[in-house]
């Protein structure tokens, strides 16, 4: 009887994936896409916020990205997943973006990060209290600062790497690299960050 | 591979560690990389310092929480792509 009971039950519907929706975009569903929109918009920030280094290029760069993907979907031909071919687009944006920008020192009065986020730090020898959140502030302002400083293209590498979490294979392929290309990158951008983060390391 | 984890394991040579470190710190972890790389830094400070110092930063990029994205930024992106869906 309780099992009668637990198969009436529906089971909760699987999120429809990425590809599946690109194809309904591509017949024409803008349902759909905005679908894909909701599902990345905070991981695209994220890439845009950090490589860009200040909220309002970050979010030119975010309606960029998604405006091109949107008019170069049809083009999509499902040769990577959709997120590598998304995150390519909001790369390439922001380093042209920066590019372009010339090398005009912008001080970001923009509060970096969430305060919510502040208790998932972890700093060794320092107990939890207010020496501690400020510690973690502290070290997070330093390190948004030193990415902002390196080269595009180390930054880019490091970003998608360290701070978004991909593999070197999927950076390698957002950025059209080999992967040795990418582990040399990353390993020199780390070396950059070390000197700069020296005092917190 | 056979040859990298035999330089790994015999070298003493501090430039040559380094690398290995790259190759350790870029996804290459071996256990016999990651041994070779232990015991020089045992008899090495700079390179300890160095692996030590590179992990750290690896652990606090990775801890690193996603920024939030500040709603006018949302709501922002959500114009222009209404805008560019529905235009007709």
């Amino acid at each position: 009887m309780l099992e009668n009971k637990q198969l009436a039950v529906a089971a909760p519907a699987l999120p429809v994936p990425d590809d599946e929706l690109v194809k309904r975009v591509q017949a024409g569903n803008s349902e759909a896409f905005e679908e894909l929109v909701r599902r990345y918009e905070r991981k695209v920030y994220n890439i845009t916020y950090r490589l860009m280094g200040n909220e309002q290029d970050a979010s030119e760069a975010l309606q960029d990205a998604f405006l091109r993907a949107y008019r170069f979907i049809g083009k999509f031909q499902f040769k990577s997943s959709f997120f590598t071919w998304l995150y390519r687009i909001a790369t390439n944006v922001s380093l042209s973006k920066l590019r372009k920008r010339e090398k005009v020192d912008i001080v970001s009065i923009d509060q970096p990060v969430n305060e919510a986020g502040d208790l998932a730090f972890e700093i060794p020898d320092v107990k939890y209290g207010p020496e501690k959140l400020m510690k973690q502030r502290e070290l997070r302002a330093a390190l948004q600062k030193a990415v902002d400083e390196l080269e595009p293209d180390y930054r880019s590498v490091v970003v998608l790497r360290d701070l978004e979490g991909l593999s070197n294979e999927e950076v390698s392929k957002v950025l059209a690299l080999s992967v040795a290309a990418v582990k040399s990158r990353l390993h020199r951008g780390r070396l950059v960050l070390r000197e700069k983060l020296a005092h917190y390391l | 591979m056979m040859k990298r984890k035999k330089q790994a394991t015999e070298c003493h040579d501090c430039g040559e560690v380094r690398e290995l470190i790259a190759q350790y710190m870029g996804g290459d972890e071996d256990n016999e990389l990651a041994r070779a790389l232990l015991l020089h830094a045992q008899s090495c400070t700079d390179c300890a310092r160095l692996l030590h110092s590179l992990k750290r930063l690896v652990d606090y990029c990775h801890l690193e929480p996603n920024c939030e994205m500040p709603v006018t930024v949302r709501r922002e992106l959500w114009v222009i792509i209404r805008r560019e869906l529905y235009a007709d």
